[in-house]
């Protein structure tokens, strides 16, 4: 087997949000071909908020995604409040942090227990998982509903959420439900460990495969950045929001209907593994002991270490939760004014999305019609990436049985937890 | 097409005990609706090669429920993935299903005439469902 020939073609990698392929073609050890497909419709987005008044805007880009819809909303909400020179009040800026952490959390104990454990385990998916780790699997379904719990309770429904306006909230959450809440998060740690435990006993399935990149995402002096912060780089430093388009510079490639991204390199990542290189120092105690316990350091080059940073994350979402609910309780809840002047501009909103750095950018004209938007996705940003780590894994696994090469490039794929139809976009053509 | 008929069930008299649930593109949610119930009645499009409005009921035992083959389904696990997972989990919750036949499954809003004629009398079968919960 020094010299393979083998083709794989993988229509539809499972377990990821979306449609991806997955097509390699060596002949006598040498690949001819190694590509990251993206074949997913178009979504017109952009276009369907054109012409719409400000508060509608969020609603409709909400769609987006149904995973990271809360991501899309506050990306949303604050490109408009940019764009309108709107100030929140402390009280929203904490209630929309606690929404964020519940999305992060929902999102990632989604992908951690349900898509990537199955491949850690070695079965096919999360329904074998039920009957041979039953009580792992029951962890995993706790974790998930509390996640949703905070976003019923904060947000209104468990997705798309509905009491979250430009400027505020419509109903604020219960003070006693949170505080109850706030219970369940102190309880949950038990949990957190458990797939902790889990995700280390099996982490001599997470392969050893490294290649440095670029990893960008939100950066902020005061807090590991999730809602708000400057953009950061791991190879530029911090650059401002509003200076997006210097960092993502959007590309499109034949194989792909999602655009790609680059800034540094040939390719940048974004997601958890981006985050926690990025911030590690201003990680909560218990999840930087969760990342010491799995192996997990900062800078890691491991994009399959990107579940585990995932889970160092939900540690950190818990543990901000608790902060957060103690801050609000304790300022006391209250309805405030939502009130302002609509005017013409634009406005560039950033956040973290579970799958890294989010980016919204709207031009209003007078009247607050929406006349221009851009949205610029996670998993774009991650697709060249994807790309080129397929490239680089693949010479060293190519000894390997072909059924262990197609399975290592599909959790290689996974392990980005990729929402390829929230990364869809079409190339506007014009013929001169 | 659940959309509709959701928005529709919450217009109507319901007993008490009924609760109608948006499960949107919904996957692991379902999982938690099911947990707390003692019978789930799905309601949406189907493929079932009928005419379009044509609705049937059935249950898992007496239709074998195809994969994302359509590839339709939007996000994480598909329903019939969550059905499985609710029974590996020792959730028993009896499901039954109303499936209705659409006309055309591409881009646009609303539904076609013959789906839009049938609601009526699905929402009648429904209900009779409904009613034949109570002790």
């Amino acid at each position: 087997m020094s010299n393979p020939t083998f083709n794989i073609d993988v229509h539809y990698l499972t377990r990821v949000e979306g449609h991806g392929n997955i097509k390699v073609d060596v002949k006598n050890g040498e690949v001819k071909e190694c590509v990251w497909e993206i074949p997913e419709a178009p979504r017109f987005f952009e276009a369907m908020v054109r012409g719409r008044s400000w508060n509608e805007v969020a609603t409709i880009t909400s769609r987006i995604c149904g995973i990271c819809s809360i991501a899309h909303t506050f990306a949303s909400l604050k490109a408009t409040e940019a764009a309108m020179g709107i100030q929140l009040s402390k009280q929203t800026l904490k209630l929309r942090k606690l929404l964020l952490h519940a999305e992060n959390l929902q999102s990632h104990v989604l992908h951690i227990g349900y898509l990537a454990l199955p491949d850690f385990a070695g079965v096919k998916s999360v329904i074998p998982l039920a009957s041979s780790h039953s009580q792992e699997v029951l962890t995993v379904v706790r974790l998930h509903r509390l996640a949703n719990e905070l976003c019923d309770l904060v947000g209104g429904r468990t997705t798309h959420p509905n009491t979250t306006v430009v400027n505020g909230f419509t109903r604020l959450p219960d003070a006693k439900r949170l505080k109850e809440f706030q219970d369940k998060c102190k309880n949950s740690f038990g949990d957190l460990r458990a797939v902790a435990t889990l995700l280390k006993a099996l982490s001599k399935n997470i392969p050893a495969f490294e290649r440095e990149t670029e990893y960008i995402g939100l950066t902020s002096k005061e807090e590991y950045a999730i809602y708000d912060g400057q953009i950061g780089s791991t190879d530029t430093g911090v650059h401002p929001v509003d200076e997006y388009r210097t960092i993502v510079n959007e590309y499109v490639v034949p194989q792909s209907t999602a655009k790609y991204c680059k800034h540094n390199r040939d390719a940048y990542l974004v997601g958890a593994l981006a985050r926690f290189n990025l911030n590690y120092d201003q990680l909560s105690p218990v999840a930087k002991e969760i990342a010491a316990d799995l192996g997990l350091k900062a800078p890691c080059y491991n994009p399959f270490m990107n579940t585990v940073a995932q889970l160092v994350e939900c540690v950190y979402s818990v543990e901000d939760c608790i902060r957060l609910i103690d801050e609000v309780l304790a300022d006391g809840l209250k309805e405030e004014d939502r009130s302002f002047a609509i005017k013409a501009g634009r406005g560039v909103g950033v956040v973290e999305a579970p799958r890294g750095i989010l980016i919204h950018d709207y031009t209003y004209d007078d009247k607050g019609i929406c006349r221009e938007a851009n949205c610029v996705i996670p998993t774009n940003q991650n697709h060249a990436n994807i790309q080129k780590d397929m490239e680089a894994l693949l010479p060293g696994i190519m000894n390997k049985s072909k059924e262990e090469i197609t399975l290592h490039l599909e959790m290689l794929g996974r392990a980005y937890d990729p929402c390829i139809s929230c990364s869809t976009h079409l190339l506007k053509v014009e013929f001169v | 097409m659940g959309i509709h008929l959701a928005q529709a069930l919450e217009q109507m008299s319901l007993p008490e005990g009924v609760r109608v649930i948006d499960g949107g593109t919904g996957g692991l949610s379902l999982l938690y609706a099911l947990e707390k119930t003692g019978k789930a009645i799905f309601l949406d499009a189907a493929e079932m090669s009928k005419d379009p409005g044509t609705f049937m009921r059935f249950t898992l035992e007496e239709a074998r429920i195809a994969g994302d083959k359509l590839n339709l389904s939007l996000h994480e696990l598909g329903l019939h993935q969550v059905l499985e997972l609710a029974k590996s989990l020792g959730i028993s919750c009896e499901v039954v299903f109303y499936g209705i036949q659409p006309k055309d499954l591409d881009w646009g809003i609303g539904l076609s005439p013959e789906v839009e004629q049938a609601i009526p009398h699905i929402l009648d079968a429904v209900m009779r469902e409904v009613q034949g919960l109570l002790p």
